[in-house]
């Protein structure tokens, strides 16, 4: 049986709505298929030429494009690689590396990150902040805040303040944030290729409940940005209602702008018309990642601008 | 017999503290704020934020211990200091390094007794107690490597 046919037996819903956004074979075979290992250098801890060095001896890297400190790696644990216990690489999907590159923040920036857990994107933020300014990593759920401590810890990062909040609650911050990563809690489509359980809970009452918490993450989020300060939402999923729709919906309600990405990174074609809704053109600048276009999770990226003297 | 540093906690700031024990036990002390905290005297570490949030669960690292007869750090505490230290660092080679990080005690030849700081490469390894020509192994389970394929 081909994905295809598996996808439809499994959740016909989900085939017919995903095979109206897109439908090559090359689609929904990716859609399913494992998902290659990925590590990204922790270079908190040691210079990424000297880990690099010592991992080469004994494992294949390939480096990832789009992030310098990311690699594919043929190893099928890694418990198995003395870096990982260390806490010298952190097991993050090559995808996921770019919400961070994007937003790009740097040493003794104020930043927040609204939906913090695991702590990939977090660690790899202090990483480019070299450990210097301040990160409040924040997520609601305390089992998963747990998860996000013992990760920053084993990553050694110093800057970050842990909080388990409702994301909204940031939105008293405002105009105090110079840059905030809000990667939301979405539908996970992307993540199938992790596992069967998301495929099968699929439900599109999921998407359209995902949709409402995003929009009122993006509004808090934007409220605490400062002033000329950069916001990055992404999702690890395809949805438009999650991804094209919400960052929509922020451009109509504010004066945010969108900047464009510039990454080598191959994309699919943004979402302009949904199911009788037009987004706006700027939706053209944001990155929507197919899971055919590179092998690696789905996932969208918009990278805002709250222009100065904004709200 | 050197005094017990338990006995001075609470009797001055825990950052003076911690920065005293490790300029005695290893010659370096990072600049950063440290706290001990709970029966375990556990130490953590952090750099000081300009924003106050309230409800804070956690905020740094988990640095080390304060014992009964030194200062023993985590792999985090260890790769902090260990960069700085001018004493009681011991270098493993890769087949002893190897074995240690699986959790195995491991043997060595200097003359060296109390906390020490395992050095592996350009990469710290924690604090081992080092006692009769040996270094005793504080790899938590957790993080121990799990494969035993020798290194290059």
């Amino acid at each position: 049986m081909g994905a295809r046919e598996k996808i439809r037996e499994t959740n016909p819903a989900f085939y017919e709505r995903y095979s109206q956004l897109e439908d090559s074979d090359e689609f929904w075979e990716f859609m399913i298929r494992p998902l290659r290992q990925s590590v990204r250098v922790n270079t908190l801890k040691a210079p990424l030429e000297r880990v690099v060095e010592r991992l080469s001896e004994e494992f294949e890297l390939e480096p990832i494009p789009w992030v310098r400190e990311g690699f594919f790696i043929d190893v099928d644990n890694l418990a198995k690689v003395p870096e990982h216990g260390l806490g010298l690489i952190f097991g993050q999907e090559a995808s996921s590396m770019i919400p961070a590159v994007v937003l790009d923040p740097g040493p003794g920036e104020l930043v927040l990150d609204m939906a913090a857990a695991p702590g990939g994107k977090t660690g790899q933020m202090a990483s480019y902040m070299e450990n210097e300014g301040c990160i409040v990593a924040n997520d609601p759920v305390v089992g998963r805040a747990n998860v996000l401590i013992a990760n920053l810890n084993r990553l050694g990062v110093l800057i970050a303040r842990v909080t388990v909040r409702e994301g909204a609650y940031f939105g008293r911050f405002e105009n105090t944030f110079d840059r905030i990563l809000l990667d939301a809690p979405c539908s996970s489509v992307g993540m199938i290729r992790k596992g069967w359980r998301f495929l099968e809970g699929w439900r599109l009452r999921g998407v359209i409940r995902y949709m409402n918490l995003q929009k009122r993450l993006i509004m808090a989020a934007y409220r605490a940005l400062k002033p000329g300060g950069t916001l990055v939402y992404s999702t690890c999923t395809i949805d438009p209602l999650e991804n094209e729709e919400v960052v929509d919906y922020l451009l109509r309600k504010t004066d945010a702008r969108l900047g464009s990405i510039d990454l080598p990174v191959r994309s699919s074609e943004p979402v302009l018309e949904w199911e009788g809704r037009e987004y706006s053109g700027e939706l053209k600048k944001a990155l929507r990642i197919h899971p055919n276009d590179n092998d690696t999770e789905a996932f969208f990226v918009a990278r805002i601008i709250k222009p100065e003297g904004g709200e | 017999m050197k005094e017990n540093p338990r006995g001075k906690i609470g009797l001055e700031s825990d950052t003076e503290l911690v920065k005293r024990l490790l300029m005695e036990n290893y010659g370096h002390a990072p600049e950063l704020v440290y706290r001990i905290s709970g029966r375990g005297h556990r130490v953590y570490a952090w750099k000081p934020c300009p924003l106050e949030v309230r409800d804070v669960e956690r905020r740094g690292v988990y640095f080390g211990r304060v014992e009964s007869d030194g200062i023993r750090l985590s792999i985090e505490g260890s790769f902090l200091v260990g960069p700085g230290a001018t004493r009681n660092v011991v270098r493993l080679d890769d087949e002893r390094a190897r074995r240690y990080l699986a959790g195995e005690n491991v043997e060595i030849t200097e003359e060296i007794h109390g906390w020490v700081i395992v050095a592996w490469r350009d990469y710290f390894l924690g604090s081992a107690k080092a006692k009769d020509g040996r270094l005793m192994n504080y790899i938590p389970k957790e993080r121990r490597l799990r494969f035993k394929k020798s290194l290059k």
